[in-house]
């Protein structure tokens, strides 16, 4: 038994999320591609450069979107859950494997549509074609980081159902986007200690993803001419970590979720 | 011994911020019969059955459903419910919402797909949940309850907004199914229909009874405890017992406590 499959196709039908989570990233592409490019240096290196960290960084937003709507989502389901697990052949692994499944094929789709757009785009802009260089690589780090946002985002509902209170949630449900700006924004301009890019999940899949798009290892602040380079294994090794323990907290937290009315989240 | 299907042992129930209990002492025990609980709004039985669920936890005393601890229960099969918001797990159309639930139970959808076109309600399979009326939207429940063969059934006023066809096409269905059953519900009117049912009265958080829905025409409602009375009460108007046969007020044609307590006090 999966839920894997209902499960993608519910998030796929999402109308908020996809908007959210892609046509509100085209429209970044588009500025990062016709407005802020204006000045950069006209050589193939520093426009892949460019081009992928453009690619890195939006397609770390759209997943975060994702991680946001997951968390969303799963507050209206804690009747169901707290029901399923007692009366169901759900179990709390099975459910949050079957939502990384989800997660992931979910952040696979959302990370390559962002590769189409800011390959037409840059190629356009730049008179080049500027493809991502490690296709397989690229699938990887958006697997596991969609895996990552679906542990993230379960982790902070069961964390507002259960111990603060669903009045928390419209806060609780920007920390992922607070912090992908925090990190994400200051792998490009900052110099942040090497150990901090590889243990922040952020910062991983940014590199990740950097490094997957132009085929070079990213550096401590892409934006800059920053020559201190990462090394791709040490930040993969820290964003599967962070998975394995996020759907780990996941699954045992999960047996004890509350049953919560979605009135209570109400502000006003 | 065979194990009661449902066993509630001295169930308080108190909502976290509340100075009153929504279910006070309350003790029921369910073999394979089916009883039915009759009360005002308000007055506990939606919380007692969400307690069973476990959407609601237990304040002190016990809840067994097939002899497992409600809070530590896994994976028991046998428990069919209407309440809509258990089957929220995801926004997918009717049609997918019963695969789904025959797959979480580990069923067939075959019955219930059958049971939507008998009660005429096929038009509805491509809808999600919150687009149906409050009376379809019932009846999914009511139906997902009995299907996936329940041994235990706890339905919340699964007749609210139905229409009367449908109401009597969902009592045969009762009828013919081997569960036990507790059902709630406010309409006291109902209970001839369930003539063979336990029943009991909720009122203020307390389960009063048993007694038989069947002899519901020689049930009396009185102010102070009587001699002979089949149950003696507290309420907030006040001591209130019920006797057979003879007493200050008549239950027959009351349509809900409430107004029959009225007119007690």
């Amino acid at each position: 038994m999966s839920l894997a499959l209902p499960y993608t196709r519910a998030v796929l039908r999402n109308p908020n999320l996809l908007f959210w989570g892609v046509a509100f990233m085209g429209f970044w592409f588009v500025l990062g591609a016709y407005v802020f490019s204006v000045g950069l240096a006209a050589t193939r290196s520093s426009e892949l450069a460019y081009t992928s960290a453009w690619y890195a960084i939006m397609a770390l937003f759209s997943l975060t979107v994702l991680a946001m709507g997951i968390a969303t989502s799963m507050t209206y389901g804690t009747s169901a859950l707290a029901f399923g697990f007692r009366y169901t052949r759900l179990t709390p692994i099975n459910y949050a494997l079957s939502l990384m499944a989800a997660a992931a094929v979910v952040g696979l789709l959302f990370s390559f549509v962002m590769a189409a757009l800011v390959s037409g785009l840059y190629s356009a802009r730049f008179g080049i074609a500027i493809l991502p260089a490690n296709l397989p690589a690229l699938v990887g780090v958006s697997v596991l980081s969609g895996a990552f946002m679906m542990g993230l985002g379960t982790t902070l509902v069961i964390l507002v159902v259960n111990y603060l209170g669903l009045r928390s949630m419209s806060f609780v449900e920007f920390v992922p986007l607070v912090l992908s700006y925090i990190f994400g924004f200051a792998q490009l301009y900052v110099s942040l200690p090497v150990v901090v890019l590889y243990v922040s999940p952020w910062n991983d899949m940014e590199s990740l993803l950097y490094q997957a798009y132009s085929g070079s290892p990213a550096t401590t602040a892409l934006a800059t001419s920053s020559t201190t380079t990462l090394f791709w294994p040490l930040s993969a090794i820290g964003l599967a970590v962070w998975v394995v323990a996020l759907v780990g907290i996941a699954s045992v937290f999960l047996r004890r979720i509350r049953s919560v009315s979605i009135q209570e989240g109400r502000q006003i | 011994m065979e194990v009661p299907a449902l066993s509630v042992q001295d169930l308080t129930v108190r909502y976290p911020g509340s100075e009153t209990d929504a279910v006070r002492q309350v003790s029921l025990e369910l073999g394979d019969d089916k009883v039915v609980i009759v009360g005002p709004n308000g007055c506990g039985k939606t919380t007692l059955l969400k307690t069973v669920l476990g959407l609601t936890p237990v304040t002190s005393g016990s809840v067994r459903v097939f002899g497992k601890d409600v809070r530590t229960v896994r994976g028991e099969l046998g428990v069919g419910t209407n309440l809509a918001e258990v089957y929220r797990l995801m926004t997918v159309p009717v049609g997918g919402l019963l695969s789904l639930w025959s797959d979480l139970k580990g069923g067939t959808d075959a019955e219930v797909r059958r049971w939507v076109g008998e009660f005429g309600l096929q038009e509805i399979l491509g809808r999600p949940l919150h687009r149906l009326s409050t009376g379809q939207m019932k009846l999914v429940g009511d139906l997902l309850a009995l299907a996936y063969s329940p041994r235990l059934l706890l339905l919340d006023e699964p007749f609210d907004n139905v229409d009367f066809g449908r109401r009597h096409r969902y009592i045969d269905l009762l009828a013919r199914s081997p569960a036990a059953v507790m059902m709630n519900t406010h309409e006291i009117e109902l209970l001839p229909a369930f003539p063979s049912w336990g029943l009991y009265f909720m009122f203020e958080g307390q389960l009063i009874g048993r007694f038989r829905a069947g002899d519901l025409d020689r049930l009396y409602v009185n102010r102070g405890a009587r001699p002979g009375a089949l149950a003696t009460f507290r309420t907030s108007v006040g001591e209130v017992s019920v006797t057979l046969d003879q007493g200050d007020v008549p239950m027959k044609g009351a349509s809900n406590l409430s107004y029959l307590l009225e007119r007690v006090a």
